[in-house]
């Protein structure tokens, strides 16, 4: 039962990990309303930042927080400049493919600059193990979990308390009631955005030291995003920390007890089984309206 | 032309008056289908670089691509991030069929584009009922499967070096391995690809494809099934894009798990934005653009996603409309001059 | 004003019940038009009256409750077969397909109306020629009683707004529907704009029944017979508007609203 344990426990900090992830793609998809393919690139940028700091001598625990920083302002320089300005009325497509293109770009210019090799990123958590009841957590793991929790107790409390939070929550659920109640609704388009993608920046630079960075660290964090939302359900917070609680202990389950390289093809079976059975999600409203 | 009847026609432009005058519509049209058969003959018997005329042809299986992503694009309004699986199917499925299989190249096209057929049944059937992004997302991922698939399968697809060493081509008498004859078989296939396009547009299914590209709500309370109509516009989308991929292997003589690269999708994406997706032939003016920039084909691979995605965003940001929306506000920029000055 | 009262009503609802999440937008809605008669719904903002519109015309799906129309129970079907069984509605926003001609957007409307198949189509039958010629003749009809016929070819982007509803009626005329849903059809018009158009609703009341979900009471009292009044999602009286609009509950309801043209 040990290895049972310890397995579900990867799971759950794996399922933290993507919970961080799937949450800002939420968020930006139930403010902003779109759906943002370039959520992969800032969890990369943040995972980049990160190594540049460290490569300078900073401290890792230094290194995340200001990682976060700096994709908080690439986001909103990107919100201002690009984001903004695409965003047509009724057309649906036109963010898709701006967010597609800036991922692309990102990558690209990524690959240029730091090469397209894996670097390591260092981490004072790295060598040490802690245990708990018998199983074995390694302290990076263990910071993930804490810090992932955390943040997210911090985003949902935030969103409830404060009047900014509330603001937030009332666009997503009426933006042109929100409007005329006197909120500043692109002003808070922006917030989400911004909080969307510096949530991905936070999951690179906190997944950075366990899996080296590499330009393409990007998609995987996407397509997992995707995965956790559609599964939880589109446009629901507690779906996607469900969906990525799911997948994670899930994806423990299955790498330890089926098979190491099949794993990916989990995620694949669970999104068609989920769009076949329950297209809306475990926790999603069924879209009477495609968006 | 009187200036009175220009003017006359300005102002219809400028209020959003379309011309409808059927008769010499189909005049002009066919004006253009003849234009465009001989400048192809020209093209194909005036120029003697056989660099040159191979590349045209690349261009015309480029085209056919462009053409494809935009029958979903500027056709119903979704994003269709992995067309470039439908392209690989078409190439691997070629190259499988000639190399491995020894079945003459026609015959393993023709399985090729059942194949992607079918393919997009199957994905369409499971992504398309919901949100666009669903359908963008997934249909990209599995393009990433693929090229896994690709790389591991190697008894099938010659793993990460690809399949190459083919026997010329040939269609029946046509040798594609002549430079004039590639050029002049890829032409002819976008020609009446072109062609066929345009009857679409007009078709009721081309109606029903536009109403539910503009409004899907208002669409849906006329009667218009909007599921099956994008599930049938990118079923009929994959066979071309298959097409395409088939046509470029006589180009390329190798097939590789690169062609279900995400890469192919930007530059699809490129070709039809830069022409302007609500214009037929817009990806086809794409197309021939971005091979006529000098050596953008031979740039380091990750210059040029970078510079494409840049550019495809600044299209996004400024005139989403291509090239073609250009054109109409020149057109109708120039003829508020003409009207200014006419009137003083 | 007479009440035509027939067997069985064109539109029926029994118990409408709509949750979001924690919110409850219908809590126990019932009502029955019947046939030929001009309905109207209103009620304060939010008080769920267009997610009552939506339900009765299978856009959403209700939490629970049913729903008939003529007859047969419309839950759970499809839309677009609903559009073709003879019912029809307009929207509030996006009321028209801006990028298309006028004439175009009538044209989309062909989907409901067609009897024929992609086989008639291709040999040229009968059936289809009169499909055809049948359809051109109600394109005309429908483009004189908007009174769009001279501007056919304009794009329906450029129309000014009150023209834009009237389009979005046409396209609704297109296919003959028994049964029309109109959403909120007079919202920023102008006086004028909002007097042409019960005009044009009058017009084409004659063998249909329409529902309508309005803010503008002129409209209410000019066109409907009988009008439900919806509040917090719950019913609160059925009558004719002179007698609903008087109504205390309703009164309360609206205090401040400005109700009088």
């Amino acid at each position: 039962m040990e290895l049972l344990a310890q397995t579900l426990v990867n799971g759950l900090v794996l399922g933290a990990g993507y919970a961080v992830i799937a949450v800002g793609l939420t968020l930006i998809f139930g403010i902003v309303g779109i759906a943002n393919f370039a959520h992969g690139a800032f969890f990369a940028m943040g995972g980049y930042a990160c190594y540049l700091l460290t490569s300078q001598g900073l401290n890792y625990l230094a290194a995340v927080p200001l990682s976060v920083l700096i994709v908080v302002i690439i986001g909103a320089l990107t919100e201002l400049i690009v984001i903004r300005r695409s965003l047509y009325g009724d057309s649906h497509h036109g963010s898709l493919i701006v967010t597609f293109a800036l991922g692309q770009a990102a990558v690209a210019g990524l690959i240029l600059v730091f090469g397209p090799d894996p670097l390591p990123v260092p981490s004072p958590l790295g060598q040490s193990t802690m245990r708990f009841f018998g199983i074995f957590v390694t302290s990076q793991r263990a910071f993930i979990f804490v810090c992932s929790v955390l943040v997210l107790g911090a985003l949902g409390l935030w969103l409830r308390l404060s009047i900014k939070g509330q603001q937030v929550v009332a666009v997503a659920q009426n933006a042109r009631g929100a409007l005329y109640s006197g909120i500043n609704v692109p002003w808070i388009r922006a917030l989400a955005f911004v909080l969307g993608v510096a949530a991905a920046g936070l999951a690179g630079a906190l997944l950075a030291p366990i899996s080296t960075i590499y330009p393409t660290m990007g998609y995987g964090a996407l397509i997992v995003g995707f995965t956790v939302v559609i599964l939880g359900g589109m446009g629901s917070i507690p779906g996607a920390m469900l969906g990525a609680l799911l997948i994670g202990v899930a994806n423990a389950l299955f790498e330890t007890y089926v098979s190491v390289s099949w794993t990916p093809a989990l995620g694949w079976a669970l999104v068609i089984a989920t769009l076949l059975f329950r297209p809306q999600g475990l926790l999603g409203r069924l879209q009477q309206h495609r968006h | 032309m009187a200036i009175q009847d220009f003017g006359t026609m300005i102002d219809r432009k400028q209020v959003g008056v379309s011309d409808d005058n059927k008769s010499g519509r189909t005049a002009r049209e066919a004006a253009y289908i003849a234009c465009a058969i001989v400048v192809i003959a020209i093209f194909a018997y005036v120029f003697t670089d056989p660099f040159v005329v191979t590349l045209a042809g690349y261009t015309c299986a480029l085209a056919l691509f462009a053409l494809s992503i935009n029958i979903i694009l500027g056709g119903v309004g979704e994003v269709p991030l992995g067309q470039c699986l439908f392209f690989g199917v078409g190439a691997y499925g070629a190259a499988i069929g000639m190399g491995k299989v020894g079945l003459p190249f026609e015959l393993a096209v023709l399985i090729a584009l059942v194949l992607s057929v079918a393919l997009a049944a199957i994905i369409g059937v499971i992504t398309l009922r919901l949100t666009g992004a669903y359908f963008s997302i997934v249909s990209w991922g599995l393009t990433g499967v693929a090229m896994v698939a690709a790389t591991n399968l190697e008894e099938i697809t010659g793993g990460p070096l690809g399949l190459f060493g083919f026997p010329p081509i040939e269609i029946g008498p046509l040798q594609l391995s002549d430079p004039q004859t590639y050029f002049a078989v890829t032409a002819t296939i976008l020609l009446l690809t072109i062609l066929f396009l345009v009857a679409l547009r007009r078709s009721p299914f081309g109606a029903a494809m536009n109403s539910v590209r503009q409004n899907p709500h208002l669409a849906r309370s006329v009667g218009v099934d909007v599921a099956r109509v994008r599930l049938k516009a990118f079923m009929l989308s994959a066979p071309f894009a298959a097409l395409a991929g088939a046509l470029a292997v006589p180009y390329t003589q190798i097939v590789t798990p690169e062609v279900f690269s995400v890469a192919n999708t930007v530059d699809g994406l490129l070709m039809v934005l830069l022409g302007g997706a609500q214009l037929v032939v817009g990806p086809v003016i794409g197309a021939a653009m971005f091979t006529l920039i000098p050596q953008a084909m031979n740039l380091d691979p990750n210059v040029r996603i970078l510079v494409f995605s840049s550019i495809i965003i600044l299209i996004m940001m400024f005139a989403p409309g291509g090239l073609h929306q250009l054109g109409v506000a020149l057109r109708d920029w120039f003829g508020r001059k003409i009207d200014d000055d006419r009137s003083r | 004003m007479t009440i035509v009262v027939a067997e069985r009503p064109a539109v029926s609802a029994r118990d409408i019940v709509k949750r979001y999440g924690g919110v409850t937008a219908l809590n126990g809605v019932s009502l029955d038009v019947q046939e030929g008669e001009i309905f109207g719904i209103i009620g304060p903002n939010g008080a769920g009256k267009s997610t009552l519109f939506d339900i009765l015309c299978g856009i959403t799906v209700p939490t629970s409750g049913s729903i008939r129309i003529m007859g047969s129970e419309i839950a759970g079907m499809p839309p677009h077969l609903i559009a073709r069984s003879g019912v029809a509605r307009t929207f509030q926003r996006t009321a028209v397909f801006a990028e298309s001609t006028v004439l175009e957007n009538l044209l989309f409307g062909r989907h409901a109306s067609f009897h024929h198949g992609v086989l008639d189509r291709i040999i040229g039958s009968k059936t289809f020629a009169g499909d055809q010629q049948a359809f051109q003749a109600r394109v005309e009809e429908v483009l004189t009683l908007i009174g769009l016929d001279g501007e056919r070819h304009r794009k329906a982007g450029v129309l000014a707004y009150g023209v834009q509803r009237r389009l979005a009626v046409g396209i609704a005329l297109m296919s003959d529907p028994k049964i029309m849903f109109l959403d909120e059809p007079a919202a920023g018009m102008n006086g004028r704009e909002t007097t042409d158009f019960i005009a044009l609703i009058r017009a084409i009341a004659p063998g249909r029944t329409i529902l309508i979900v309005e803010h503008d009471m002129a409209v209410i009292r000019q066109l409907c017979g009988r009008a439900l009044v919806v509040v917090d999602g719950k019913p609160v009286v059925v009558d004719a508007p002179h007698h609903v609009l008087s109504h205390p509950e309703v009164v309360t309801a609206y205090l401040g609203a400005d109700d009088d043209e």
